[in-house]
């Protein structure tokens, strides 16, 4: 699977990258930043905290397209005089 | 008539606007609106520093037309932006987009270059105003009603900005627009309708709800003016009020939590759009010289790939009629080209070396960085984590590749394309060569984006977030799109407000109902005692014998005697 792929590729990618880490000496403004792998590992853990963050939003917050009615265009369907499919109407 | 043109840029676009309808429908009505924004660049790139297009209006001194370093690129992008909008509308048979679309791009460009408070206020509501037929034009219920809030609303801030700027001419006695100091009444006031149109936490809904409604080409030119508008005007108005940095944190991270569970792709890309406006705002709040310059240069990338953005959006809706990632998929095997450009404009947003938004993005986090705001930066690379996820990955992900709809759409029409492929190659001609950006920043810049230790830090957060969002995909799905919406704080004016209302009115009948049938009953039964009393047979109303009478005088006299004698 072509997913499969992209993910091995990346993980080599982010295993070189995190290696030059510790061969090179990048000028940080802050102790933290700094410390070597320290944006490798911002790059697992933001977006971890971000999928979290989006599994509590929706499972509070998340309703049905209609929830506002007809005064909201979730629910309604696009006009189909706006749309050029090249079928003919 | 040479004069009056010359008086201000938009001058150009209200004369093409009323010479529009004039012209033929088809090509020749769209080769002159494009026409429009190239005369409207070349004004603002010949004209020296300084003040002109001073009018007196009732007594009023105005000056229309102040170029300087700041004003000069934003309304050069504004020029490219409606250049861009129009060649993307130009199969577009409908008069009113096409003359709203001229006026709301020259009202945004006639703000960036009002001298005085008065005339911006003018050029204030002439967005809101113009840019409402941009959703109106959807002509469905929906629209209307989402465009009838979208209306209040940027009235409203208007009407706070006038307010503000009445307070302002009583203290200060002038009208000119100038850096303020966050501290009276006016200033709030001004801050406040700034803020609006900005679309800062809380006050952000109208963004999200009236930018998905609009039509295919009506989102893109809403997406490039009013915020970029605002933008312009707090830095204008209020470089260096610390609050903002704070503010615009805030308003990078929380929407891109709102982005990455949404099912609408054009609401997706409109809390990104909002994500993105809390950089410029942290860097507007940190007033330097470089921030200031970043401010500037991420509002000319971001119109770009934003735009570019929401026209692959907008192409797919424009042939398959959904922007839904639930119904779409597998659309790069009839539109590769619209794919390749979408995945340009995620690619420029979530700041990838080569790409637009890196030689901005690291403009900034190096400013917020040299001045200390450790923890706001922290927030910014969050943004940039979450950029990638929603923009980078999510939109094309659902729209070109992920799970086949089976929908084979036709390619997006030349026009499309060819507005999209001008956006693609600018934002990674910018992204290779910033130079030629960096010459038209308001100020003195000598910035290296790429050293080697911005290159690697970026990749190294971008390949690692990457991979984290790639092996969701693959196992978890942990927001997979649904057929859903998430609810924002506009729920408080949308459901709250309305049922509160109403549980007031419910409780305000209810006690007015008790209150007049507790008097009516209260009034009758004194009625009824009353004649009780004095009614025909009434204890008043009875005749008494003289005798009684005589008998009882008899008694008060021998009883004044008794006790005259004690």
């Amino acid at each position: 699977m072509s997913m499969d792929r992209i993910i091995y590729t990346l993980g080599a990618l982010g295993a070189v990258l995190l290696a030059v880490d510790f061969v090179y000496h990048r000028h940080a403004y802050t102790a933290i930043e700094g410390i070597p792998g320290f944006y490798a590992i911002a790059g697992l853990l933001l977006p971890a905290i971000l999928l979290l963050g989006g599994i509590i939003l929706k499972f509070l917050f998340g309703r049905s397209e209609d929830y506002y009615g007809i005064r909201d265009v979730a629910a309604e369907a696009f006009p189909a005089d706006q749309v050029e499919n090249g079928e003919k109407k | 008539m040479i004069e009056l043109l010359s008086l201000t840029p938009f001058m150009i676009f209200l004369l093409g606007a009323a010479l529009l309808p004039l012209i033929p429908q088809g090509s020749p009505r769209a080769l002159l609106s494009l026409l429009i924004p190239v005369a409207s660049a070349y004004m603002i790139w010949v004209t020296p520093d300084g003040i002109f297009g001073q009018v007196s209006l009732a007594g009023w001194e105005l000056s229309l037309l102040r170029m300087d370093g700041l004003s000069r690129i934003f309304g050069l992008i504004f020029s490219l932006a409606a250049f861009l909008a129009l060649l993307y509308a130009w199969h577009l048979r409908d008069t009113v987009q096409q003359i709203a679309t001229l006026l709301y791009a020259g009202a945004a460009i006639g703000a960036t270059f009002a001298g005085d408070l008065l005339s911006l206020f003018i050029f204030w509501e002439a967005t809101a105003i113009a840019s409402v037929f941009l959703i109106w034009a959807r002509r469905t219920e929906g629209a209307y009603w989402t465009g009838l809030r979208y209306l209040v609303i940027q009235v409203g801030s208007g009407v706070i900005l006038l307010a503000g700027i009445i307070l302002h001419y009583r203290e200060t006695g002038s009208l000119a627009f100038e850096a303020m100091t966050l501290m009276s009444p006016a200033s709030y006031a001004i801050f406040l309708a700034f803020g609006i149109k900005c679309a800062f936490p809380l006050l952000h809904n109208w963004l999200q709800d009236a930018y998905p409604a609009a039509t295919v080409t009506g989102t893109v030119v809403l997406s490039a003016f009013t915020t970029k508008m605002a933008i312009y005007a707090l830095a204008r108005g209020f470089a260096g009020t610390e609050i903002l940095v704070y503010i615009g944190a805030v308003m990078a991270v929380f929407p891109i939590f709102y982005a990455i569970v949404e099912n609408d792709l054009r609401k997706v890309l409109a809390y990104s759009l909002n994500n993105q406006l809390g950089y410029m705002v942290v860097g507007i709040g940190i007033g330097t010289p470089l921030a200031l310059n970043g401010t500037a240069a991420h509002a000319v990338v971001h119109i770009l790939y934003k735009a570019l953005l929401f026209m692959s959006v907008g192409a797919v809706l424009f042939r398959t009629g959904t922007a839904k990632a639930t119904d779409l998929g597998g659309l790069w095997k009839s539109m590769p080209v619209t794919a390749i450009f979408c995945m340009i404009g995620g690619a420029s947003i979530a700041a990838m070396p080569l790409f637009a938004g890196f030689v901005t993005k690291s403009v900034l986090l190096s400013a917020t960085i040299y001045e200390g705001h450790y923890i706001v930066w922290g927030m910014l690379l969050f943004a940039a984590a979450g950029a990638l996820h929603y923009c980078a990955i999510k939109v094309p992900y659902y729209a070109f590749f992920g799970k086949d709809s089976g929908l084979r759409p036709k390619e997006a029409p030349w026009n499309m394309l060819l507005a999209m492929g001008l956006a693609a190659i600018l934002c990674v001609f910018i992204g290779t060569y910033p130079a030629p950006l960096y010459a038209l920043l308001p100020f003195e810049i000598d910035y290296q984006p790429y050293t080697f230790d911005h290159v690697l830090t970026q990749l190294q957060l971008l390949v690692f977030a990457a991979l984290i969002f790639a092996l969701d995909l693959r196992f978890g799905y942990s927001v997979r799109p649904k057929q859903s919406i998430t609810i924002d704080f506009d729920w408080t004016y949308r459901k709250f407000g309305p049922a509160l209302i109403r549980a007031l009115r419910t409780l305000i009948r209810g006690t007015w109902g008790h209150t007049i049938a507790q008097a009516n009953y209260q009034f009758t039964r004194t009625l009824r005692n009353l004649e009780g009393a004095h009614g025909p047979t009434g204890v008043f109303a009875r005749a008494w014998p003289t005798g009684t009478m005589v008998l009882w005088i008899a008694v008060l006299f021998g009883g004044t005697l008794l006790l005259s004698f004690i």
